[in-house]
């Protein structure tokens, strides 16, 4: 059991980090807004209200410490929302959002100790029940006219390729096509991991190795064809859906994440792996947040074994600096 | 003050079966048909009567036939016996109706393994009569039935927008309900329930009926320093009286006993005061206990409604003529 003084200091980097994530999840917030008008913005502050609610009858119900000044519910409810389309139905983010707290979040030990990242368990929930309703974007600009535009996720799934002729690339950085509304922007992702990187340097080991892992997979096992297809593939699927989101607030969860920067390395390269895995295999379109909870659930198991490994790395190294300095006194 | 009156022993097996140690929600046995196949209601009320039926039929033969006989036998009789039952169901449904039996797919012969019927034929029915077998067997299947009911209801309903052959629901509300994961929440969920249901509902009536008495928190342990503090002062009657008699504590050792070692000397131990730290985590423990309703109960309240009704029931059993020994001597004398 960790001791108090431990706990304190896991309380308190759990509540800044998400407090840091919110700040982070703004700017996204803000082109949400700009791209799809007031209807994202009430989403998102739906969503909001929805996580503090719950957070406060699951905590009363289960009779566990509430604690919202750690901001982790206001945040699973902000990237609940930008994770979803513009247009979703209301009742789909909020089950959502109630379901990664007061399923999740609450019952497997609160901010600190739960062993998934409860925003991607929350995501898979509303995956499972309405797929049709999760990967239907809208496009972009037709105003109040629903017309539903093809994202880049879902054109990797089916195998089409863009054409550089006919998609600005830019568009694609700057979020301007269909995807989730808030994790389509990348420059505005990227100067997230930016401030990542300054306020928590370990951290952005574990995003840095989960994005290279997934470049690595995209150039060796393209999905689409057509031109130059690596560095087509490569775009595609770093662009494309939640990966660079996950990378920046989901691998770098406090609560799962490992302490040594070898093993942080590992295990967002480990994630990476998997995500990719079920993005090639898997029957939706986007399957980033089951990767993130197998890997989840499977790294723990995979750090004991490097500890034990370390460990013994450790006595070898002493046996043979005793060895050593026996056959000098000798 | 009027007098309680006694339960019976068929209320206790059935508390015991449907609440206390619900087969599927609190002992977590027989999780596969509720959790794959009780996605819709009629698949449910099937696989119910499968295992109710069952149940009583393999624990009446293993309390009427099988106690003589050791348990790597009895074990693969239990099986047979399941077999023999599915089968036939299996059979008869394919004739009468195939779609129900297409439903129920493969769950409806994994029944034949089921882990209830053997646990319960193992724990109750090769250790007791008859009659307790065959209310064993009813209670647990009525347990594991209401769970199956409830869950194939309520995961029909919104999984898939069914109750049986009735559409409720056009577009279902929560259609991962009818997946695998929604069986799994589902019986969470009804854990909790039952749990929550368990310890404020029934709380008085369960306390009464098995005798849980209110269960104190261990008090704080006793602050002891080990320093050389100066050991506070007797009275003064106190120390006279002592001076007064010390033949008494004098008396001589029986001659055939060694002398015992003498005790090193420790340093002197000294109590705080009652009114500082133990006193004071006494009072704020039994203070809280008060205050909160929830705390009368011990915390794990499974364990200890297990442990009671477990003592209680072998205690009656135990008058009502116990055969287990002679089943197994004849176990023993078969294995020779």
């Amino acid at each position: 059991m960790p001791s108090k003084k431990k706990q304190r200091i896991r309380r308190g980097a759990g509540g800044v980090f998400h407090f840091d994530a919110l700040l982070m999840l703004l700017p996204l917030g803000v082109m949400a807004v700009y791209y799809h008008g007031v209807g994202a913005l009430m989403r998102i502050l739906a969503c909001m209200a929805a996580g503090v609610l719950a957070e406060a009858v699951g905590a009363r119900l289960m009779r566990c410490p509430r604690d919202i000044s750690d901001c982790s519910a206001l945040f699973i409810g902000a990237a609940t929302a930008l994770m979803l389309p513009a247009d979703i139905p209301y009742y789909v983010p909020l089950c959502g959002v109630a379901f990664a707290i007061a399923v999740v979040k609450l019952p497997l030990g609160g901010t600190d100790s739960v062993p998934f990242v409860p925003t991607a368990a929350g995501f898979a929930f509303m995956t499972l029940c309405w797929p049709d309703l999760v990967f239907r974007y809208p496009a972009i600009g037709t105003g109040s006219e629903y017309v539903q535009g093809a994202s880049l996720a879902g054109m990797l799934h089916r195998g089409i390729s863009i054409r550089p002729n006919t998609v600005n690339i830019f568009d694609i950085l700057i979020g301007n096509f269909p995807g989730p509304m808030g994790a389509s922007c990348v420059l505005v992702l990227a100067a997230g991991m930016i401030y990542l990187a300054v306020r928590y340097r370990r951290a952005i080991v574990n995003t840095l190795a989960f994005l290279l892992a997934a470049s690595i997979m995209a150039l060796a096992f393209p999905r689409v064809h057509a031109g130059n297809a690596q560095l087509t593939s490569l775009l595609m699927e770093l662009c494309s859906g939640l990966l660079i989101f996950a990378a920046v607030f989901f691998v770098t969860d406090p609560a799962i994440s490992p302490q040594k920067v070898g093993h942080r390395f590992l295990y967002g390269f480990f994630s990476g792996v998997v995500c990719m895995l079920l993005r090639y295999f898997s029957h939706f379109e986007d399957s980033v947040c089951f990767g993130i909870l197998i890997a989840d659930a499977v790294w723990p198991a995979v750090e004991v074994r490097l500890k034990r490994a370390e460990k013994k790395r450790k006595k070898a190294r002493k046996a043979k600096a005793l060895a050593k300095e026996g056959a000098s006194d000798a | 003050m009027r007098k309680k009156k006694p339960i019976s022993l068929t209320s206790r097996i059935f508390m015991h079966g449907v609440l206390l140690q619900n087969p599927v929600l609190v002992q977590v046995i027989g999780l596969c048909p509720a959790v794959a196949a009780a996605a819709d209601l009629y698949v449910s009320a099937l696989l119910s009567a499968l295992v109710t039926g069952l149940l009583i039929v393999s624990e009446c033969v293993a309390s009427l036939l099988l106690k003589r006989i050791p348990r790597r036998i009895r074990v693969a009789v239990y099986f047979i016996i399941g077999l023999l039952v599915c089968a036939e169901t299996a059979f008869f449904l394919e004739q009468n109706a195939p779609e129900l039996r297409e439903q129920a797919g493969v769950y409806l012969p994994l029944m034949a393994a089921s882990s209830l019927v053997a646990l319960r034929c193992e724990k109750i029915a090769v250790k007791q009569k008859l009659r307790v077998s065959f209310l064993d067997a009813l209670a647990n299947g009525l347990g594991a039935s209401l769970v199956l009911l409830v869950s194939g209801f309520l995961r029909g309903l919104l999984g898939s927008g069914t109750v049986g052959d009735l559409v409720v629901f056009r577009n279902p509300p929560l259609r991962g309900l009818a997946m695998p994961f929604g069986g799994f929440l589902m019986l969470g969920f009804m854990a909790a329930f039952l749990k929550w249901f368990i310890s404020v509902s029934l709380r008085q009536n369960v306390q009464m009926a098995f005798g849980i008495r209110r269960q104190k928190r261990k008090s704080a342990p006793v602050v002891q320093v080990q320093t050389a503090v100066p050991q506070p002062q007797p009275p003064a009657d106190e120390a006279d009286a002592a001076e007064e008699t010390p033949e008494t504590n004098d008396e001589p050792l029986p001659q055939d006993e060694p002398e015992p070692a003498p005790q090193p000397e420790l340093p002197p131990r000294q109590t705080l005061p009652e009114d500082t730290a133990q006193s004071a985590a006494e009072a704020f423990y039994e203070q809280e206990a008060d205050d909160d309703p929830q705390q009368e109960l011990p915390d794990d309240l499974f364990a200890a409604l297990d442990f009671s009704v477990q003592a209680e029931l072998d205690a009656i059993l135990a008058d009502l003529g116990d055969p287990d020994d002679a089943a197994d001597e004849g176990g023993a004398q078969y294995d020779a």
